[in-house]
């Protein structure tokens, strides 16, 4: 096994067990850090397939943006008294058996596919320049309708939160 | 250039991050904590696709552009997430959705 198949499967390890911590754990701030971990450890994950471009986007969106706008969500809906009642234990055992047939099924899938292309003696590095040419000529137009998506979502964001003045 | 690992574990690990989120989204009370999970379901999804698209595609640049659209939508997707968590916290003063049954009767 040599260094970049070993560096994969040490920043996989630890994303999952960042994301293990994201679900689990009590606090939920501490939730939103494991969140905030996981999310740059998938970005290493991209950086090993060679997607530097994809890492890069990755590290700036979640690990900038939405990071902090999970942060302040948090901070404007805290309460002082315990969120969680005795009486919901039932749907731990449920969510679990849900989560544990979806990886059995799905990874049973990955593992007995015959991926014909599958196994490429290596990968190659695609210059963020060809992506940058692919994306502005053939996906021009899906990638306009998506900064438009995001503009509506940005004034919806800021009407829906927007606090309502007696005068309105 | 690396030798690749075998496609089928980087499945299994955008595999395993989705069912990690799939158990969040169910389990959890607190309406962030489940935006939280969803958070990590679409990036196992993205998982799969860089993987595919670096493995099998024949053009190794469409997964990764789909990916750049999946963030894309899910930033928009947690922003206004969190402003309606905002505004429910507002009128109901919790976010736990077990309490939020004002549409059961």
């Amino acid at each position: 096994m040599n260094f970049a198949a070993f560096l994969f499967y040490a920043i996989s390890a630890l994303a999952l067990i960042a994301a293990f911590g994201t679900v689990l754990a009590r606090n939920i701030v501490y939730a939103a850090i494991s969140l905030v971990a996981a999310l740059a450890l998938v970005a290493g994950v991209f950086f090993i397939l060679h997607a530097d471009f994809l890492a890069l986007v990755q590290l700036l969106v979640y690990g900038g943006a939405v990071s902090v706008l999970v942060m302040f969500g948090l901070m404007l809906t805290s309460t002082s008294r315990r969120a969680s009642a005795p009486s919901d234990r039932w749907q731990r055992p449920l969510a679990l058996a849900g989560a544990a047939a979806f990886l059995v099924i799905s990874s049973m899938a990955a593992f007995q596919t015959d991926w014909m292309r599958g196994r490429p003696e290596r990968l190659e590095r695609v210059p963020p320049s060809d992506i940058a040419a692919e994306l502005f000529t053939k996906w021009a137009i899906p990638f306009e309708i998506a900064s438009l998506v995001l503009l509506v979502a940005l004034v919806g964001a800021i009407v829906i939160a927007r606090r309502e003045r007696a005068g309105d | 250039m690396i030798e690749a690992v075998p496609l089928e574990h980087v499945l299994f690990v955008g595999a395993a991050m989705f069912a990690i989120g799939v158990y969040g989204v169910l389990a959890r009370r607190n309406a962030v904590a489940i935006l939280l999970g969803i958070e990590l379901m679409l990036n196992a999804v993205n998982i799969n696709f860089v993987a595919f698209s670096m493995y099998s595609a024949p053009s190794r640049i469409v997964g990764q552009i789909i990916a750049v659209f999946v963030i894309t939508v899910a930033a928009a997707e947690v922003g206004l997430g969190l402003a309606i968590i905002l505004q429910v916290f507002r009128n109901r003063a919790t976010v736990n959705v077990d309490e939020l049954d004002m549409l059961r009767w």
